[in-house]
């Protein structure tokens, strides 16, 4: 009978269990109802804040002053936010609260390294179903979403040289259109400097946010002289070197018509101990025919008149090489500084090789006193005073090797493993373009001098006396090559900083003036991976610019940068564009 | 002791069947609560998949557009297969080696939209037409409109479509790149309604010259797991605006 009534007692005792078991259950499923739909409310919190984050960041580049910057960023985010997580979503019991900043890093000094951060903050009230039961009634969900951007140092560096012409809808003008709505693209946060190249080139503005100075600036370019690009690109780089933000995108923009041809070094004085013995006649007489309209320099007279080679047609001496000239300084060991221009108004053999000019604003040429007529600098005939264009220039770049190449190439020797100009000739060999409508039609595009040997000396070093195997300082022809090798080997060297990593972008109009033009070298400036066709090559067309072939002195370890090219002065606008894309990311 | 199992052995009689009974009403509620939880718990897990998976993708969309160098082309089969594997579960590959299939379960849109302004002109209309720049209407058709400038589809074709709409088939896409002519001067390149599209609450979603959206889309039909068929329409959707 006790275990009976035991088990009466115990009736009952499983409901309670039951019971128990069910408020347990009800605890259970709502805590993970709450923290399920906490989840998932956090999940897409964070989605939306990092989406903020990214897109806040890239709108910076769209503001014209850190006020309007702020604002972007801020509008932005919010959009951001709300595309991302909608007003109520999982009963969410109101909008997020979010809290966009951003800041530049700053190096251990206190200074900015190039880095912005972006940082948005965002919270929302979550509802709870049955923790309420406990008096939660919400509860506050938070994320938090960063982004970076690289900063931006841009260093400018535009050809005003005389090739670019003058008045309206010349492609001086229409450059300067181009580079002033270039300008319009860039965030309060960007850097852009402004160097133009003449014969000389002059640093207008160093790099910072105010863009309204720079367009200023680039309005005022009026364009003439010769095509100093060495020193261009090397005042660009030491900007960005001051700027000293090594995380930032440091960037150089190169705009040019042409190839360079001004060279600056310490050039060594054409002295009695070192001099060649022989001498030449008057230097400008006959006067030099203009070189417009030549396909080939076999028809131009004998500027020299030193009857060196055969006679043409009209009995004059076609070999014009003036290598034969006076010595006018007294000490060997002296050297003149300057830029050494090709210069307009002269042949390419000789005729009428000007003086020196101040390579920057800031960098004067210099005469020593051992040289007589040390007065006339620049407008005396540089070739009495300079014995021989040196091998390495007042930067440091070598001005008769070039760039380290492997593979072939058009130009040079690549397999002595450089790619360089020494060999070559320019405005020679006409091309038309297979394109009808590229004007002017037809262009110089160069040669070998070796196939040439009836041209000039046929070669752009000397080939005896005491200054053999050096570049020729009497050649206007030689002056571009120099300045090619220079060019491409001051690219080299800059790109060759691994502390601020300077990556090259070149734009290249072909087509303007008499200057040759060259396919690989722009390329080889901006280490480009491909040489494109030009207009002038067989397979171009308007629509596509073929591949040649790959970049010979195409350097894998250094930043590469885009080669734009055209012979079209109204696409320019287009082709800044796409390097602000480039270099802003803002499209492609 | 004898009483007592007999006891036992009547009660036992008497109610013999009853916990089968009991059994039987309990899994009437039971089992498609069970079958509810379960439905709603793979539905639950598999929307996060899809959104993560939309999160995802935006993440490759940022590396493929705003670093071109990146090599990181998602119109390739092969960079597609880090999207499939993404989506795994998701019925989205073909076979093993997570191709995505044009006939599979789900699918994920890729588009970028973009505000044409100075930038878009300047690139798609070129040479530059006297006057140009300033741009505005007359010399840019579509300054001011939000267009396709992006449009990757990876997985299933032809099921669903993006809620943007997609680019016209006039448009020259290369590599999911609508062609810089196209976005300034096709006019049907325009995303229409756009702001209302992936605005929230009522409030349109707007963007300033030249700026741009990378909107990545996930469908995934999950019906396999609905069952009762407690999901009306058990397809789930998810949408990242980056």
């Amino acid at each position: 009978m006790a275990t009976q009534r035991r088990q009466q007692s115990q009736r009952g005792v499983a409901l309670y269990f039951y019971a128990l078991m069910v408020v347990g259950s009800i605890g259970c499923i709502g805590l993970a109802v709450d923290v399920g739909t906490i989840y998932m409310i956090k999940a897409r919190l964070s989605a939306a804040v990092d989406a903020a984050a990214l897109a806040g960041g890239r709108s910076v580049n769209f503001a014209n002053s850190t006020a309007t910057a702020q604002t972007n960023f801020t509008t932005t985010a919010d959009n951001f936010i709300a595309a991302n997580f909608p007003t109520g979503y999982f009963n969410t019991l109101s909008a997020p609260m979010v809290t966009p900043t951003f800041s530049e890093e700053s190096d251990g000094n206190g200074n900015p390294d190039g880095v912005l951060d972006f940082k948005v903050v965002a919270s929302v009230s979550a509802p709870t179903y049955f923790m309420r039961i406990f008096g939660v009634n919400s509860v506050n969900v938070g994320a938090t979403g960063t982004a970076s951007r690289r900063g931006l140092v841009l260093m400018l560096v535009l050809d005003q040289s005389s090739s670019m012409g003058s008045g309206a809808g010349s492609p001086c003008e229409v450059m300067k259109s181009a580079a002033e709505n270039f300008m319009t693209m860039f965030s309060p946060y960007d850097n852009v400097g402004l160097v133009t190249f003449d014969i000389t080139a002059h640093l207008l503005d160093t790099p910072s946010n105010n863009f309204t100075q720079v367009s200023n600036d680039i309005a005022a370019i009026s364009c003439n002289s010769n095509t100093n690009t060495i020193s261009a690109l090397d005042i660009a780089y030491q900007q960005i070197k001051n700027k000293g933000m090594p995380l930032a995108l440091n960037t150089i923009v190169l705009f040019t018509d042409g190839s360079p041809n001004g060279i600056t070094a310490n050039f060594p004085a054409r002295a009695p101990a070192t001099a060649d013995t022989r001498w030449g006649p008057a230097m400008s007489s006959p006067a030099p025919p203009s070189q417009s309209g030549h396909s080939d320099y076999d028809s131009i007279p004998d500027s020299c008149s030193d009857g060196v080679g055969s006679t043409d047609a009209n009995g004059v001496a076609t070999n014009a090489a003036c290598y034969q000239m006076p010595k006018v300084c007294t000490v060997s060991t002296d050297t003149l500084f300057g830029t050494l221009a090709q210069w307009g108004d002269q042949n390419s053999y000789g005729a009428d090789t000007y003086g020196l000019a101040n390579p920057t604003d800031t960098l004067s040429a210099t005469i020593p006193a051992s040289c007589t007529n040390s007065s006339g600098l620049p407008s005396v005939n540089i070739r009495q005073f300079i014995a021989y264009i040196p091998n390495t220039d007042y930067y440091g770049n070598s001005l008769i090797n070039g760039v380290a190449a492997t593979g072939t190439s058009t130009y040079g020797t690549v397999n002595g493993g450089y790619d360089n100009r020494t060999g070559w000739l320019f405005q020679i060999n006409n091309e038309c373009s297979p394109v009808g409508t590229i004007t002017p039609n037809c262009r110089n595009i160069g040669d070998q001098w070796s196939s040439h040997n009836t041209v000039g000396l046929a070669s752009n070093t000397f080939t005896s006396g005491p200054y053999s195997g050096y570049l020729r300082p009497d050649q206007p022809n030689t002056i571009v090559a120099a300045g090619m090798n220079g060019s491409m080997s001051e690219a080299y060297r800059i790109r060759s900083d691994t502390t601020y990593n300077p990556v090259i972008h070149t734009i290249y109009l072909t087509g303007n003036a008499t200057d040759s033009v060259d396919r690989e070298f722009l390329a080889i400036v901006a280490n480009a991976p491909n040489i494109l066709a030009l207009p002038y090559d067989a397979t171009y067309t308007t629509t596509t610019d073929p591949v040649l072939y790959a970049n010979p002195a195409y350097q894998t370890t250094q930043q590469t940068g885009k080669y734009l090219v055209t012979a079209d002065r109204n696409a320019l606008t287009g082709l800044f564009a796409q390097l602000a894309s480039e270099v802003l990311r803002l499209s492609h | 002791m004898q009483s007592r199992r007999e006891h036992s052995y009547r009660r036992d009689r008497k109610e013999r069947g009853n916990t089968l009974l009991e059994f039987g009403l309990v899994m009437i509620v039971l089992v498609p609560m069970f079958a509810g939880m379960f439905t709603v718990g793979m539905a639950v897990n598999k929307g996060i998949q899809v959104s993560n998976v939309a999160r995802d993708a935006v993440v490759l969309m940022v590396t493929a557009i705003e670093n071109p160098n990146s090599g990181l082309d998602l119109s390739q089969t092969q960079n597609q297969r880090i999207v499939v594997r993404a989506a795994n579960g998701l019925g989205m590959a073909s076979d093993t080696s997570y191709d995505p299939s044009t006939t599979g379960l789900s699918v994920v849109i890729l588009s970028k939209v973009v505000m044409v302004g100075n930038t878009e002109c300047s690139l798609g209309i070129t040479p530059a037409p006297t006057g140009a720049p300033p741009w505005n209407a007359s010399n840019c058709p579509n300054y001011g409109s939000y267009v396709f400038a992006y449009r990757v589809v990876i997985g299933n074709t032809t099921r669903w479509t993006s809620v943007l709409g997609n680019p016209p088939n006039s448009a020259t896409i290369t590599n999911g790149v609508v062609s810089a002519d196209d976005i300034a001067s096709n006019t049907g390149d325009r995303v229409a309604s756009f702001t209302t599209t992936i605005g929230t609450g009522g409030s349109p979603f707007t963007m300033t010259s030249s700026q741009y959206a990378l909107i990545s889309e996930m469908y995934a039909d999950v019906s396999a797991f609905n069952f009762f068929r407690i999901m009306s329409n058990p397809v789930i959707y998810a949408r990242q605006v980056s």
